[in-house]
């Protein structure tokens, strides 16, 4: 039964990684993988944010819906979220959301008594839970630490008071972009530049000057002590194609060209402070196994139906 | 008013298998693979994984509707191997190539914060 | 109307009631002064050519002798311009010139309150302190020579130069046409269009909102101040009341979904809050209302019903925050004489939250509460169906919430767009203006800053003779920033047309009371009409089936019983309707008549006016 495997054994070599941030490149892979990555680590990797809110007073300005949207996409510690249940599959509470497997619960109480404006932000949050609390933004550096720097809810002036009762959940992107631990994930195909030499010998300095200019990204220059075009930084380009047309106006085509190396990308991760960068890919990667083996074939599966064929299919609503 | 509700989209149905085939009732070895709850991230991957099979004559697959969140692959093959067989095969692979790709990047991951 | 448009009022500048008669006499005075023949009754006095009557406010004061009358004219509008003069400042010169077949000549002077008027330079007049601001009204306007301050002279001919000038090019437009930017790019039907549609967004209306009792506002929740801007968003401030939304927009034909105006958005944009929305609706509970029990109903619950106090407090009003969904009750009233009480339901299926409560105490006496305002909020969040707009009249129709994921993202930072809107949507309809728009905000916003967009701007000309603002080289600067390929922004209007308060769907329901056909409204749950048009259409195609089922079975399809005797099928006794017995022979329906009621309710009223109908029952079969 078992076929000639056609595995491949990709390859990463990490360039920058900081918590929030990571560039790596993937290479001896095909674009599928790059992008199922990218796609799981935006909508599929869980995190928990807040889902159900029980507000007690609001005399703020913002209604109870806005509060309710806005606490919900306010980013909370997520290294449990892996371990912790669905709360729609959780056995312990029957899903309503009010156990510890399943559910994290936060209050907020903030009242104004002053006459200056009350900033009730992320930080005003009580978690009954210590690793999932509010994503903690002051220990960047070039900011004042002294200052807390919460994600702002609502103002409040005098006399007006929250307060309030939430439930944060599991959940995926894919159901609501609030559990997205992702703030970006891109890929892009690593360039491979090759400058015909012969052709470009016969520019002008001037003409190679305005070819380099020609890019709006600084992907070329010109080496000052050869006066020779040379290619500094392939990953800048952005397949804008400006410096093949320029290189068309200049009646020298082919003076470049550039290629996109299939099976070799560059990522960029950007986490919203929910996980590590370096955690996110790797429980993208988690999860897309847990994908695969979720619709592999087993014993159990059972042929369609397949008395009408192709119709039966189709009045199956196929 | 009528919209799908927001779990539809990744909640499989009770009653509902994940997976289902249907062979084609007229090229042997060819077979319709029904995935619910799954888009092109699953999809794609599969299909091109397929494609490295030399022994699958053709895999693609489809998103019927965007209000339908299931998939449709379809995979025909030689006499050599059967849509079934490749269609694990195919899975198995990406299976590896995951563990690997998770293990190098763990690999890299120790690397670097050990380097800072 | 321009925006710089106002009304003559009775008051002065410093709220006083103007004096007219003393203002008329002034005129008159001047006007004698420079040589008008005043006139007297039971005189005739010469006509045109020769000399040309003056009216005052209508009444011919007296005739001028027409070789004088421009001078006389230039000579009021000079004392008009000037303030130390009687002459006001808002007085109408229409001074009709003698021409072949034009309109009679004459001068005619307007002093009256409630005229528009509107500012314009006096070009004629040298002054250098702005004193040469001229009020002109309607009816002078199209006779005078108005020159648009763009260095050109418009085409006029020597014969007549320009005697007055426009303060800006802008001064044409009115003020929903000056919030479109660079306008003078746009195909002119566009910039309609959108005059049309800047009245109809989903828009941050006012600021005062919890203590206001509307009976409906629409409320965009977050929105924003666009990046591209006319001067007019500044002059107006404009600011504390936006619109719309700036939005990364694609101009991409993608999954086929943006086709013919619809537009794609991105399902993860909407849910982190972009176009969210509200409708605010007011219910006014008046209990002094209604004739008969006057002073005798009070708002109150009965502490023994327990069907409605979840929702109703025991003042017999709705808790604030708490959410109502249809049919169910948020108010209830007692009768104290007669003890009876009435509960207030909401109407239609649609949730709705209360939002507050405010009670109206009309007069002293009457300490108890009498009117009583109920304020509730329908969230209005995007769906599929929902109508959105640009600022260049184009606009569409969502037609997919589209996931963040499936969208096309930039290689280099990521980004994925907001919005989709089809290519197509351009070539036709040329509003060059929202490219330029989608340029300048995408540099806007790289920049941090904002990009003026006041139309015909590089046309003034400033005291040096440079133009005033460098629009075209902040293009040429932006262009150098843009040439990496990416998406768009735009400022994004939510118009208030929204599928939730407008789809209508009906399967059964409701009927007439005497035709027994479905009722229309679609607050009452009916039915669509399927009108004449439609069973033409109907008709053409030879559905036969269909058009038996809009207009017979789905519609008033009766069964009733034939006297044989006499064959009506009206009668005095009461019927009770028996069992059926449902015999099909050969393939036919059984024998009885299916009419359409509303032939019965015909045949019932023709009966009234001692017409008489009969069916011979014998052999009977099918319908009419």
């Amino acid at each position: 039964m078992e076929g000639i495997s056609y595995q491949r054994f990709p390859k990463v070599k990490i360039r920058e990684l900081k918590d929030d941030y990571a560039k790596f490149e993937l290479r001896d892979t095909d674009a599928s993988m790059a992008n199922a990555l990218r796609r799981v680590m935006i909508s599929e990797v869980p995190t928990i944010a807040i889902d159900l809110v029980e507000i007690e007073v609001n005399s703020s300005v913002l209604n109870d819906e806005f509060i309710a949207h806005r606490l919900g996409l306010i980013p909370l510690t997520s290294e449990r979220a892996m371990s912790m249940r669905f709360s729609r599959d959780c056995d312990a509470c029957d899903g309503d959301g009010q156990c510890e497997f399943c559910s994290v619960e936060f209050h907020l109480r903030a009242k104004c008594i002053s006459d200056q404006t009350l900033d009730v932000t992320s930080k005003d949050l009580y978690s009954s839970d210590h690793t999932v609390v509010p994503v903690d933004f002051t220990d960047n550096a070039g900011y004042d630490s002294t200052e807390p720097r919460g994600i702002i809810i609502v103002k409040l002036r005098r006399g007006q008071e929250l307060r309030l009762r939430a439930i944060a959940r599991k959940g995926i992107g894919k159901d609501h972009a609030k559990w997205s631990p992702a703030a970006t994930v891109t890929f892009m195909y690593e360039p491979e530049i090759h400058i015909n030499e012969d052709l470009m010998e016969s520019l002008t300095l001037e003409e190679k000057l305005s070819f380099v200019e020609s890019s709006p990204t600084k992907v070329f220059d010109i080496d000052p002590n050869t006066q020779q075009v040379v290619v500094v930084d392939p990953e800048a380009y952005t397949y804008d194609d400006e410096v093949l047309k320029k290189a068309e106006a200049m009646g020298k085509p082919g003076l470049v060209e550039i290629y996109a190396k299939e099976d070799s990308f560059i990522f960029t991760v950007e986490s919203t402070g929910a996980i590590k960068a370096s955690q996110l890919v790797l429980n993208a990667i988690e999860i897309l196994k847990q994908k695969l083996d979720a619709v592999r074939l087993s014993e159990d599966t059972v042929e369609a139906d397949d008395q009408f064929g192709e119709l039966g299919a189709h009045m199956r609503g196929g | 008013m009528n919209a799908p509700d927001r779990y539809e989209r990744f909640v499989v149905p009770e009653g509902t298998k994940k997976v289902s085939y249907e062979r084609d009732t007229k090229i042997i070895n060819a077979a319709t693979f029904t995935i619910e709850r799954e888009d092109h991230t699953i999809g794609n991957i599969l299909r091109m994984q397929l494609h490295g099979d030399e022994n699958v004559l053709f895999a693609g697959y489809k998103l019927p509707h965007p209000l339908q969140y299931k998939i449709l692959v379809r995979i025909h093959t030689t006499s050599q191997s059967s849509p079934m067989q490749a269609y694990n095969q195919a899975i198995n692979d990406l299976d590896k190539e995951l563990d690997h790709l998770k293990c190098a990047f763990e690999v890299e991951v120790e690397k670097h914060s050990r380097d800072f | 109307m321009t925006c710089t448009c106002r009304i003559t009022s009775y008051y002065n500048s410093q709220g006083n009631i103007r004096d007219f008669f003393k203002i008329r006499m002034s005129i008159l005075d001047v006007l004698v002064g420079v040589g008008m023949t005043t006139s007297w009754p039971k005189v005739d006095y010469a006509g045109p050519p020769r000399a040309l009557p003056v009216l005052l406010d209508g009444c011919v004061i007296g005739s001028l002798s027409s070789g004088e009358a421009d001078k006389v004219v230039a000579h009021l509008r000079r004392l008009k311009v000037s303030a130390a003069s009687v002459i006001p400042d808002d007085l109408e010169v229409g001074y009709v010139p003698l021409s072949l077949g034009g309109t009679y000549p004459g001068l005619y002077l307007f002093t009256s309150p409630s005229r528009f008027i509107r500012p314009v330079r006096n070009i004629s007049i040298p002054s250098s302190d702005g004193k040469d601001i001229e009020h002109i009204g309607p009816f002078e306007q199209v006779f005078m020579e108005i020159k648009c301050p763009d260095g050109g002279n418009g085409g006029r001919s020597t014969t007549f130069p320009a005697t007055h000038e426009e303060l800006m090019p802008t001064a044409m437009l009115s003020v929903v046409a000056n919030l479109t930017p660079w306008s003078d790019h746009n195909q002119s039907p566009r910039n309609m269009y959108q005059c049309q549609m800047a009245k109809q967004t989903m828009a941050f209306s006012l600021q005062a909102l919890h203590s206001r009792a509307d009976q409906k506002l629409y409320h965009l929740q977050t929105p924003q101040t666009p990046i591209v801007r006319t001067k007019t968003y500044t002059k107006y401030g404009l600011d504390d009341y936006p619109s719309g939304t700036n939005a990364i927009v694609a101009v991409l034909a993608y999954t086929g979904y943006d086709m013919e105006d619809a537009m794609i958005l991105n399902k993860s944009a909407v849910e982190r809050g972009m176009c969210r929305g509200q409708i605010y609706q007011t219910e006014t509970i008046d209990l002094c209302e209604g004739k008969s029990n006057q002073g005798q109903r009070i708002f109150k619950r009965e502490h023994s019903d327990k069907a409605i106090s979840s929702f109703v407090d025991s003042d017999g009003l709705p808790y604030v925050g708490q959410v109502i969904h249809g049919n169910e009750p948020y108010c209830s009233t007692i009768n104290q004489v007669t003890n009876s009480k009435r509960v207030y339901n909401h109407k239609g299926s649609e949730m709705a939250i209360v939002d507050y409560v405010a009670v109206d105490t009309k007069n002293k006496q009457h300490l108890q509460k009498k009117r009583v305002n109920i304020r509730f909020r329908h969230p209005r969040n995007p769906i599929i169906g929902d109508k959105f707009s640009s600022r260049h009249g184009q606009k569409g129709v969502c037609s997919q919430l589209w996931p963040d994921i499936d969208m096309p993202f930039s290689g280099v930072t990521g980004m994925r767009p907001d919005l989709i809107i089809n290519p197509h949507a351009f070539p036709s309809r040329m509003t060059i203006a929202m490219l330029l728009e989608s340029v300048a905000a995408k540099g806007g916003s790289l920049h941090g800053k904002f990009v003026d967009a006041t139309p015909f701007s590089d046309a003034v000309k400033g005291a040096n003779g440079k133009t005033e603002t460098e629009s075209e080289s902040l293009v040429d600067e932006l262009g150098s920033m843009l040439r990496a390929r990416g998406f768009n922004y735009h400022g994004v209007e939510r118009l208030r047309h929204m599928v939730s308060d407008k789809y209508q769907v009906r399967a059964t329901g409701q009927v007439d009371q005497i035709t027994r056909q479905p009722i229309k409204g679609r607050k009452r749950g009916g039915g669509i009409r399927f009108g004449e048009m439609e069973r033409d259409s109907m008709l053409a195609h030879g559905a036969a089936y269909l058009l038996h089922d809009r207009l017979h079975t789905c519609s008033d399809y009766h069964i009733a019983d034939v006297c044989s005797l006499c064959g009506s099928i009206l009668t005095t006794a009461i019927i009770q309707p028996q069992k059926r017995v449902v015999r099909e022979i050969g393939g036919l329906p059984p024998a009885r008549a299916p009419k359409k009621w509303e032939w019965r309710s015909l045949w019932k009223k023709l009966f009234w006016i001692r017409f008489f109908h009969r069916v011979e029952a014998v052999g009977f079969l099918g319908g009419i």
